[in-house]
């Protein structure tokens, strides 16, 4: 186990490598540089020329990519020269929103897809079954930014449930009160996405609950003279569980892929509001640095993948 | 050879004839999925006719008497909006202008998808371990981040570019689902039987391997589709699609970012969201039918 997992964490630094180096001819290929904004028309030329070359913006290529990767090392991801703040501390406070609105609607996802996939497993066939396949068909193929602003039209404005922007309401005080706010403005935008991307866990745990019917043991089990329920509940569903648990390294790195829209949608700020925001005013510092974290991330969540899947099937171990 | 050649064609005939008739029957049985059929046809059709006889000047036009118009006044079916530029007129113009992206995208993704799916199942070795590395590669990036980048930066861009960017990140869906199909389709008989008479590999690709996915082919590419209007509308909501004189559905849509056109003058989002929506549905019910139909001759073969 230990190996597999080194060998696995071992393949994740090439990956690693070739993102850092895809950014940075990114940002290299980015108009401008960290000085660009920060003079007026006044600024002599050749102090400008000065601090170009004193922060290294002249060194060759590679020069620069080692310095930006011992740079990150040091935990320094550059300094925003729009909002004039070192990135790292502008990204700390939108990944924790972001994390919270990804955790609810990760947990909502679950709530929603795995009662619904059994129900419809149980009565393959049935009107109740028919009716959740196409709706998770229909669901997972529409385009949830369409989705998002139904939603937010209908209960955030013309319902008035919930709040249509921001994170937490200004009049909030005390630990309580801010607490409950949060949770208020993280409601909609969640059940937003967890109504609308239930279609990979249905799936799956629909088919193997489907296929598991059929396996020896349950076949053994029933010989035993297991009640249907037991066989169902501790041998169908329970085994049933485990692709479903394997896909969950690749479902927590969708919170942060999705976000990007989500959270222009809902004005919630969040990193991928932050993503939006700088792209428009052209803070490519930022922008590569977020990108930086949610690939990184990306990589982080289809390693946990296949360490799950190789715990909980021990075939992929031999192979 | 001559007389092998003209079984062969016969026989691919034979096939294509087959899977359409196969494909009717499904339609004919499934009501939605032919009403979603004829949906498309009528959109697609009247979009790219309507929109000849639209002026050119019809988005630049701007009637100052006219605007925030609500739907059936003064002879605006939909309404204006703060222009006074007629919403019908908008959302016909927009929707050319989506399909005019999504529909090439489709078409780049999946002849990408099928040729190196294809390839990389055939040969296996070397070539699918490096094209396996590369789809993984692409796979973790975070794409419309880089997506919405590549845009910024690329700042002159034509309906092209926006093409080849976006099918860029596409086109590994395609290329697994494909794979994954030959993968399992080579180590039929009739592969081994064709290789062992001297089939050349590509003809054994081409002519006898391919056919038998077409079916997949149609029913995948109607769900390439769906998805690939979401990805440039939602490109253009945030936009980074066109530029605002070209308008794309996602442009109409991100009117609604402003709280006030989204409750007060809803006839300016809500016609291009519902022809979004619209559009994505009926793709998704054809592509199921195609797929209950590849199925079903899949398992007769």
């Amino acid at each position: 186990m230990w190996k597999l997992i080194l060998r696995r964490f071992l393949i994740m630094i090439p990956q690693l490598i070739l993102m850092t180096i895809l950014l940075f001819a990114l940002a290299k290929m980015m108009p401008g540089d960290p000085f660009t904004g920060r003079f007026s028309a006044h600024t002599d030329i050749h102090t400008l020329l000065r601090l170009r070359r004193e922060a290294g913006l002249d060194d060759p290529w590679p020069t620069q990519y080692f310095r930006w990767i011992n740079n990150i090392f040091h935990g320094n991801l550059g300094n925003s020269f729009v909002l004039q703040k070192p990135v790292a501390t502008l990204l700390g406070q939108r990944i924790q929103n972001t994390v919270w609105l990804g955790l609810l609607s990760l947990g909502l996802v679950y709530t929603i897809g795995i009662p619904t996939a059994v129900a419809s497993a149980t009565h393959e066939g049935s009107f109740r079954d028919r009716f959740w396949t196409t709706y998770n068909s229909i669901t997972g193929g529409i385009p949830a930014f369409v989705i998002y602003i139904f939603m937010l039209f209908l209960f955030g404005f013309t319902l008035n449930w919930f709040p249509t922007t921001g994170s937490v309401s200004i009049d909030a005080n005390g630990f309580w009160p801010v607490l409950g706010s949060r949770f208020y403005h993280l409601i909609l935008p969640a059940l937003s996405v967890a109504l609308f991307s239930t279609v990979s866990l249905f799936n799956t745990l629909r088919t193997s609950l489907l296929d598991a019917r059929s396996a020896d043991y349950v076949r053994t089990a029933r010989a035993k003279g297991v009640s249907n329920k037991r066989v169902f509940w501790r041998h169908i569903f329970r085994n049933s569980m485990l692709p479903v648990a394997s896909t969950f390294g690749f479902d927590l790195v969708g919170i942060f892929s999705g976000a990007v829209i989500l959270e222009t949608v809902f004005g919630y700020p969040g990193m991928g509001r932050l993503f939006v925001q700088s792209i428009t005013t052209r803070d490519y510092t930022t922008m590569n640095a977020i990108m930086l974290f949610s690939g990184t991330l990306t990589l982080i969540g289809s390693m946990l993948n296949d360490i799950i899947m190789s715990w909980v099937d021990p075939r992929i171990r031999i192979k | 050879m001559a007389k092998a050649k003209k079984i062969e064609q016969s026989e691919s005939q034979a096939h294509a004839h087959s899977f359409l008739k196969a494909a009717v029957r499904e339609f004919k049985r499934d009501k939605i999925a032919m009403i979603s059929f004829f949906f498309l046809v009528i959109v697609v059709f009247g979009v790219f006719i309507g929109s000849m006889f639209i002026p050119r000047d019809a988005f630049s036009n701007v009637d100052i008497m006219d605007t925030n118009l609500a739907p059936f006044t003064n002879g605006h079916i939909l309404g204006t909006d703060d222009g006074g530029r007629d919403e019908f007129l908008l959302v016909v113009i927009a929707a050319r202008n989506s399909l005019s992206i999504s529909i090439p995208v489709t078409i780049v993704i999946m002849a990408v998808g099928i040729f190196l799916g294809l390839m990389s199942a055939y040969y296996g070795g070397f070539f699918d371990w490096i094209w396996m590395r590369i789809t993984d590669y692409l796979s973790i990036v975070p794409t419309l981040m880089i997506l919405l980048t590549l845009l910024t930066i690329i700042n002159n861009y034509s309906i092209w570019t926006l093409v080849w960017v976006i099918s860029l990140f596409s086109w590994i869906g395609s290329m697994r689902f494909f794979r994954a199909l030959t993968f399992a389709e080579r180590e039929n008989d009739y592969v081994k039987a064709s290789k062992l008479s001297g089939s050349s590999s590509l003809a054994i690709m081409w002519k006898q391997i391919f056919p038998n996915l077409s079916s997949q082919f149609y029913a995948q590419t109607a769900l390439a589709f769906a998805g690939n209007i979401g990805l440039e509308t939602g490109i253009s909501y945030l936009g980074y699609g066109l530029p605002y004189t070209t308008p794309s559905l996602g442009t109409l849509v991100n009117k609604a970012t402003d709280p006030e056109v989204m409750t007060q003058s809803p006839w300016m989002w809500l016609p291009a969201s519902f022809l979004i929506l619209a559009l994505s549905v009926s793709l998704i019910f054809i592509g199921q039918a195609l797929r209950r139909v590849a199925d079903q001759r899949q398992s007769l073969a």
